[in-house]
């Protein structure tokens, strides 16, 4: 077996376990953590590497999105962007977004669609009227974490704690697949297999 | 010649962290769906040799390798360490692809399930034409190059040297599985994931677009 905390590194240890969830997928997927000593960003890859016990490879730069991301919330400690596969899908083909699971609407994210914005949104010179928007949208609902997603299916999120992001970030995925099957599951009524 | 392991002077703590990278990789790729009990196997180069695993790692182990599980290889086909029964029967595909390419740091041969099930009904167009969007190259045999002959591997080979490969390449055998290649395993086994992905959500999306075409949003 391998233990995704078995490197002592926590990004690897977060990455890895988005992985293991089988939510997550190693495309795009990127995590920060801060620390007194800065911002440290890692790709899925690289934390695969290391669970495989590969050579190390380089630490990349901090992400700036994810900077920006953490900034905004009180008391953040990471962050995480990824491609939630059945949001992208559902997106790509013009479906309607996934309602939201009883956990976010706990969590102060009544509805995904006020958390949806366009990829140039987050080029650097738009940035910090995004994030801005976004943080007055999360004090509003008592959220402590930021949540945002593209119409590519790439969602962000800056949460306090590394556990909390991770199920912040799954959330979106989860809520995804559940909004896949009720389609198909309208489809099957329709269309009844065997 | 690269090496995807430190140039450690210790040959045999080189040679353990490889063993130790092998048999992580197959219980991952296991773990992952992206191999299954049927067959497969599994490879990284250190220097002028390479670790694979043995012989029936799946039918007989489930994946679950011991780093001493490993034979360790020179590249013209010698054992230099392991057990010699277990050698794979691969394992001259593996070397092949190595010594074709410096460059290559991983070699896997997989049963990935979303690929069999097409591979099995012959469908291996379908494979490429859903992996090409997400920038997985993909290349697939003809029919009739039964696996472990050279006609098949000297074809696998020829496929995969006409690609961009540094990034994870994937050459479709038809009846047999498929071939990935990368600088290393991780890179490797990202861009199987890519692929396994890029067949699963192609289905997804087609049932999304017959609901949508019977007014379901």
């Amino acid at each position: 077996m391998i233990d995704p905390a078995s490197t002592g590194d926590p990004l690897v240890t977060l990455l890895g376990r988005l992985l293991e969830s089988r939510l997550g997928s190693l495309e795009h997927l990127l995590a920060t953590i801060r620390t007194d000593a800065g911002d440290r960003s890692m790709e899925a890859r690289t934390a695969l590497s290391r669970l495989l016990g590969e050579p190390a490879t380089p630490e990349i730069a901090p992400d700036p999105l994810h900077g920006a991301l953490l900034a905004a919330v009180p008391g953040a400690t990471a962050a995480v962007s990824g491609v939630a596969l059945h949001l992208r899908d559902l997106l790509a083909e013009g479906m309607a977004l996934p309602e939201t699971t009883s956990m976010m609407r706990k969590r102060g994210v009544p509805d995904l669609a006020d958390r949806l914005v366009p990829s140039d949104d987050l080029l650097p010179g738009r940035l910090p009227t995004t994030i801005a928007t976004m943080r007055e949208r999360a004090e509003a609902r008592g959220a402590k974490h930021v949540l945002i997603f593209t119409p590519d299916g790439v969602v962000h999120v800056a949460g306090r704690t590394p556990e909390e992001t991770m199920a912040h970030w799954s959330n979106v995925e989860f809520a995804a697949r559940a909004a896949v099957m009720r389609v198909e599951e309208r489809l099957l009524a329709i269309r009844p297999a065997g | 010649m690269t090496s995807v392991l430190p140039t450690d002077p210790d040959l045999a703590a080189r040679r353990r962290a490889a063993r130790i990278v092998v048999a992580r990789t197959a219980h991952l790729a296991f773990a992952r769906g992206l191999t299954e009990l049927q067959g497969g196997n599994m490879s990284v180069r250190i220097g002028d040799e390479v670790v694979t695993t043995p012989t029936m790692a799946s039918e007989n182990d489930g994946w679950r390798l011991s780093p001493d599980d490993m034979v360790i290889h020179d590249l013209d086909g010698g054992v230099r360490d392991g057990d010699p029964r277990r050698v794979s029967r691969e394992t001259g595909l593996h070397l092949r692809l190595y010594r074709a390419d410096p460059e290559l740091g991983s070699v896997l041969h997989l049963h990935l399930p979303e690929a069999l099930a097409l591979i099995v009904r012959h469908a291996p167009g379908v494979i490429a034409a859903s992996a090409t969007p997400y920038g997985v190259p993909v290349v697939r045999l003809e029919e009739g190059l039964p696996a472990q002959t050279e006609p098949h591997d000297s074809r696998v080979e020829e496929l995969l040297l006409a690609v961009p490969r540094a990034d994870g390449a994937v050459s479709i055998s038809p009846t047999h599985g498929i071939i990935a290649v990368a600088r290393d395993t991780a890179t490797n086994l990202a861009g199987v994931e890519r692929l396994r992905e890029a067949l699963e959500h192609a289905r997804v999306r087609l049932r999304l677009r017959t609901a949508a075409a019977e007014g379901i949003r």
